[in-house]
């Protein structure tokens, strides 16, 4: 929490966000989502602590700037993830995998020329 | 001598590399009967370094009706760091315009079913072995019985054959992931009603309300009893501020399902502000609301009860 409260910008917002719910007593109606009747399959959590998606989402933002994401995309891509998809990105950023492309095959050459090092074919490498 | 030993370490190393892993991914073949298909329409982006993902998914965006490049995807999934895309940012990008994700059955049945629907199938491979994984996307568009093959749009290969053993080594070491986008307003194959209608919450839960709204809407046409999809559908219209049509539909789902509390709730309070009050209080009589209910559901109905009586003070209070 205190590494959060070090971010300047974080702490002035939480905080007119804190004092507007004082102010404005919220007066409207509760409409339930679709997925509160999805009995089956009731994945996402039903009341939705506002606080916790705010620092939930924060915290997913930060960690696709810290690779290599822009701010401003950051911040739609992870308003695109439902708080299931944030939280699991927010987890497992670094491990989940990443279709990148078909494998460069630079190894191949190295592998082929050792090989023929080894066996006594070529004398290219000094130490072997 | 030195050498000779080298040598026979390097092989052996290779040998378990190779051998070894590949041992334990031997799979029992699937029962296989099916016909040359290809989707020639597909349309192909040939990828730039490490973007396998933006451009697999521009072709199945395109297809879906969309007018869309790799170039402008990448912004919206490529991770520089990680050098690849996920796929979880993959289907919140379908979302973000206007489409359903669809994660189908995992068996190579299921892609050809796709494939015979007219779709594309989205696969994460994964080309390198288990313990060093070089995953990749692509775009299944066909079977090719001459060669035994899978036809893809992948990388730069507009066209590329590759083994259908081959293809099902690769597709079952990422845990045979694939995906499609079908049209707006239309279903894929072979629906799991379950996890099409999870993709669907999933949309409203990022506040996509007309793709939603046309998805529930395809799902009734189909399965019209089916009251998850109509309190979707009510939910959607509501969300558009489609009142008297959202109001309609709750009925609907009361009509199936009298004790469906989350419908009754949202029925009087779409009321109320239609200015029907009394239709409103009628909703929330105590008689169709016994039996407990979770708190959420609770909390709602009497914050709502209560609003109805503040709009509408010349109404007898009810307990």
């Amino acid at each position: 929490m205190i590494l959060i409260f070090k971010n300047s910008v974080l702490a002035p917002t939480l905080l007119i966000f804190f004092l507007s719910t004082l102010w404005f007593p919220s007066a409207n109606a509760i409409v339930l989502s679709t997925s509160i009747a999805d009995t089956i399959q009731h994945k996402e959590p039903v009341e939705k602590d506002l606080i916790q998606s705010f620092l939930l989402e924060n915290a997913v933002q930060l960690q696709l700037q810290k690779m290599g994401v822009s701010p401003e995309l950051a911040k739609e891509r992870v308003a695109a993830l439902t708080p299931m998809e944030q939280q699991l990105l927010q987890q497992k950023i670094a491990d989940l995998p990443a279709g990148a492309g078909v494998v460069e095959v630079i190894g191949i050459v190295f592998i082929v020329l050792l090989i023929l090092e080894l066996l006594g074919v070529t004398d290219i490498f000094k130490k072997i | 001598m030195r050498r000779a030993y080298y040598l026979i370490c390097f092989l052996s190393l290779s040998l378990v590399a190779s051998g070894c892993i590949n041992k334990a991914n031997k799979l029992p073949p699937e029962p296989w009967n099916t016909k040359a298909i290809e989707l020639k329409n597909i349309p192909f982006f040939p990828q730039t370094r490490y973007q396998c993902g933006p451009a697999s998914l521009a072709a199945v965006l395109n297809a879906a009706g969309l007018d869309t490049d790799a170039t402008t995807l990448a912004g919206e999934i490529y991770i520089p760091d990680r050098k690849g895309t996920l796929q979880i940012e993959l289907i919140a990008a379908v979302r973000q315009h206007g489409r359903v994700p669809y994660v189908i059955d995992n068996s190579l049945q299921s892609i050809i079913s796709q494939l015979d629907h007219g779709l594309p199938v989205l696969v994460l491979l994964n080309l390198g072995y288990s313990v060093f994984p070089a995953y990749h996307y692509a775009v299944v568009i066909g079977y090719a019985p001459d060669s035994d093959s899978i036809i893809m749009r992948s990388g730069r290969n507009y066209r590329l054959l590759m083994p259908k053993n081959q293809f099902l080594s690769g597709w079952s070491k990422s845990g045979k992931w694939a995906l499609v986008v079908p049209a707006a307003g239309t279903l894929p194959a072979e629906v799991n009603l379950q996890r099409y209608l999870s993709a669907v919450i999933a949309l409203e839960s990022v506040g996509q309300w007309k793709t939603a709204q046309q998805s529930y809407h395809s799902v009734l046409v189909k399965w019209p009893d089916n009251t998850l999809a109509r309190f979707g559908l009510a939910n959607t219209l509501r969300a558009q501020g489609k009142l008297t049509e959202a109001a309609d539909q709750y009925s609907k789902v009361l009509d199936k399902d009298s004790g469906h509390k989350p419908a009754r709730n949202n029925l009087a309070d779409t009321l109320r502000h239609l200015g029907r009050c009394k239709e409103a209080m009628a909703v929330l009589k105590p008689e169709f609301l016994s039996g407990g209910s979770a708190p959420e559901i609770e909390n709602a109905i009497n914050t709502t009860r209560a609003e109805i009586q503040e709009a509408c003070p010349d109404l007898p209070a009810m307990h």
